[in-house]
């Protein structure tokens, strides 16, 4: 039944593929364990959340924070936070494809190289906000 | 019943719902982003941009949620999304932020 725990075969706990019944009923080698597949899946859509908050923030940055006292930060921060949007709402889908890819080849994860370009591109951000608050 | 978990048991329902509720989530914060957006020229919200960004991405947003909470909902094993409703999705933000980019340079 759709939309209920049920009986189901156990899924494996290998993160790789695996063969499980499909909607027919009938087996399919080289599907990945639906419990990976569903979490690569939550994945992306919170990278895609980050990446709308990212944008939402830029847009907040330019039209709601009032000016910090230093021609054009505004805007450079306002720019920042859009263009880092803009390369993870790229990344969280190339990230997606890598893993559905890697599982169903049962080959190690590739590493997530927008969670350093990320955490570094928001303390840059909030280090100029900081810098710019004192120096004023 | 002497709590022990039943080994047939697992929890494929709930593993598709959060998924769901993920997706809900985003279509969403894609919709309030839409709203947002409008303020992009300062003062008040500009109706043009207010269409612009839904159709650019909380209707794209919306569309590929619904496509993918109907397929989970039909699949008594949940399978992997199709590549475009994640493909629609990252290039609908995507698209926005190069307006958004454009509109705050210009």
């Amino acid at each position: 039944m759709p939309g209920q725990a049920g009986i189901h075969p156990r899924p494996s706990t290998a993160c790789q593929a695996t063969t499980v019944p499909s909607d027919e009923g009938e087996r399919e080698p080289d599907f990945p364990d639906y419990r990976f597949t569903l979490a690569n899946e939550r994945t992306f859509l919170a990278w895609m959340r980050t990446s709308l908050a990212l944008l939402a923030g830029g847009i907040a940055l330019r039209q709601v924070v009032p000016s910090f006292g230093v021609r054009g930060v505004r805007t450079t921060l306002a720019v920042a936070a859009v263009v880092l949007s803009l390369v993870l709402a790229v990344a969280s889908y190339v990230r997606w494809s890598q893993i559905e890819r890697a599982m169903r080849r049962g080959e190690p994860l590739p590493h997530p190289l927008a969670v350093p370009v990320l955490a570094t591109v928001i303390a840059a951000v909030a280090g100029t906000v900081a810098v710019v608050l004192l120096v004023r | 019943m002497n709590g022990a978990p039943d080994p047939n048991l697992d929890a494929t329902g709930l593993q598709a719902e959060r998924t769901q509720l993920a997706w809900v989530r985003t279509a969403l914060a894609a919709g309030a982003l839409a709203a947002v957006a409008t303020r992009l020229t300062g003062g008040r919200p500009s109706l043009v941009l207010a269409v612009v960004f839904g159709l650019v991405v909380a209707m794209p947003g919306g569309a590929a949620a619904l496509a993918r909470i109907r397929t989970l909902e039909r699949q008594p094993v949940p399978r992997a999304a199709a590549p475009w409703t994640v493909a629609l999705l990252a290039t609908s933000l995507a698209l926005a932020d190069v307006l958004a980019l454009a509109l705050l340079v210009s």
